[in-house]
């Protein structure tokens, strides 16, 4: 088993069936990815995600989660929470299964899920790591490039104003950069 | 000058629309272009969409169909050039005879454009698509000088299109097999250098390493900037050094020649990118447009903004751009 800062010992601790109180923000964000794709999954155009696990590493605060597309739906779960992956890469510890693996800072991540940056720019300036499969990679970066505005009227609102926030941000940062020199 | 703006998806294609493009050119989602990446490019009913989009804003759409068939696959070609046909696109940019005498014959009122890939560097080639083709642009290799494309857009029988920025690879165009040696595919047949397939990325104590196929391309130590990992932009040790042996990453940026350019009658400037995102396309497109309306206003007072310059250079694969082989002194 994984472990990674000890969202898996919780787990354990309380050994509840079911859902334990841990896995519920996970459990609402994959329901909430599912809504926002539900097309694309109904499309059949996740399917390069089915049974294969994506794990995603906010770094700092070292942060990370799972992402699998099972039984058409989007699942998130703590590190090593989902079964199967295919690849056991070299030199992670026993246990760690994904099949790709992106680390990144929360800013970067917020930049691209709000189509405010290219996921190659931010590769090229390192500021973005994929290990492991990337043709797994590719079709993730390809397919959340391809996404027009979602279908929900309180998605798309929310996401609008995700963007004007991160926008706001930076202006903020910039002029205050600007006034100091 | 036309501004030429890549789309590798529907939204790209808006961005570049919404931005100033003055055509977009794209691809279909299979080995008939030279961008033929997991997940990328347009299914038919994403381009019929994206086409509406453009036509209805005044912009035009071309297709690039710009790879080199194989026998067994030459059907899906010659079904690309007659959906391109269908589809109601404004031009088919393609490279292999095959290919273009297929359009002659099948497509005779869909406009052809010669693909950089058909790599014609002099008047003399261009004349013969001219010819037997009858395309009506060309769109020139990155490998003239300034001087040598001067001379070629003053004897071209048909307007010329250049590239005016995004990443620099070998420039062997239409020619390169550099990736078949070790994936055992190439560009020019299968649309892509490196397929995905065979690239790993791996977190090092000595860096961040890229393999293809197994074969060590580049090792980045820290803050280095990355690259693509094509075998032409990798750093290998020659005679006991190590450095790039073949080319150096890096972007080729023409804004500052953009007066000469004109002045010199180029019809059309490209952007490379159909890999990128809609954000890139955005920034980009909305930085040439300004510089083009800009150099038409006055060319004589045109000079690159530096907020221009450095969108640019913040999108850029390598560490720097350079104007490529249009300032080269040699050839």
């Amino acid at each position: 088993m994984a472990s990674f800062r000890g969202v898996d010992r919780e787990k354990r601790g309380r050994g509840s069936p079911g859902l334990p109180p841990s896995a519920v923000p996970f459990f609402l964000f994959g329901a909430l990815l599912s809504r926002r794709f539900a097309r694309a999954i109904a499309g059949g155009e996740l399917d390069f995600l089915r049974d294969r696990i994506l794990r995603v590493v906010l770094q700092p605060p070292g942060f990370a989660f799972d992402v699998t597309l099972r039984e058409g739906q989007l699942r998130v779960a703590a590190p090593g929470g989902h079964a199967g992956g295919k690849r056991e890469p070299r030199g992670q510890r026993r246990g760690e299964r994904w099949d790709l693996r992106i680390t990144g800072g929360v800013r970067d991540f917020l930049r691209l899920a709000t189509r405010l940056e290219d996921a190659d720019t931010l590769f090229f300036q390192r500021r973005l790591k994929m290990e492991g499969d990337t043709e797994l990679g590719l079709y993730l970066k390809n397919f959340l490039d391809a996404q027009e505005e979602a279908e929900q009227a309180l998605t798309r609102f929310a996401e609008d104003k995700l963007r004007g926030a991160v926008m706001l941000l930076e202006r903020f940062e910039n002029g205050t950069r600007l006034s100091r020199r | 000058m036309e501004l030429v703006c890549p789309a590798g998806n529907l939204p790209a294609l808006k961005s570049a629309v919404d931005h100033g493009a003055g055509a977009v050119y794209i691809g279909f989602r299979d080995d008939t272009n030279a961008r033929h990446f997991a997940g990328l490019n347009f299914t038919d009913r994403q381009m019929e969409e994206g086409i509406r989009y453009a036509h209805a804003r005044g912009v035009r759409v071309f297709v690039a169909i710009n790879t080199y068939p194989q026998a067994a696959g030459w059907p899906r070609w010659q079904a690309a050039v007659e959906r391109a046909a269908g589809l109601g696109v404004d031009a088919l940019i393609a490279a292999d005879v095959g290919v273009l005498d297929h359009a002659c014959e099948r497509a005779p009122d869909l406009h052809r454009h010669l693909s950089v890939q058909g790599s014609a560097t002099s008047a003399e080639a261009i004349r013969f698509y001219h010819r037997h083709f009858d395309i009506r642009r060309v769109v020139l290799p990155r490998v003239l000088s300034l001087r040598q494309l001067r001379r070629v857009v003053l004897d071209s029988p048909v307007p010329v299109e250049v590239f005016g920025f995004g990443s620099l690879c070998v420039m062997v165009e239409g020619r390169c097999l550099l990736s078949s040696y070790v994936t055992g595919q190439s560009p020019n047949t299968c649309g892509v250098c490196s397929p995905a397939s065979a690239v790993r990325w791996e977190e090092t104590p000595a860096g961040r390493e890229s393999r293809l196929n197994g074969v060590l391309i580049d090792r980045y130590g820290p803050g280095e900037h990355a690259a693509y990992p094509t075998l032409c932009k990798g750093r290998f040790e020659v005679r006991g050094q190590t450095g790039y042996a073949i080319e150096q990453p890096t972007s080729l940026n023409t804004l500052a020649l953009l007066p000469e350019l004109a002045e010199m009658g180029v019809a059309a400037i490209k952007i490379e990118g159909r890999q990128r995102s809609p954000a890139y396309v955005a920034q980009v497109t909305r930085v040439w447009r300004a510089a083009l309306d800009a150099c038409a206003r006055d060319p004589a007072g045109f000079r690159p903004r530096p907020d221009w310059q450095a969108v640019l250079q913040s999108v850029s694969e390598g560490a720097q751009t350079t104007f490529g082989a249009y300032h080269r002194s040699w050839q």
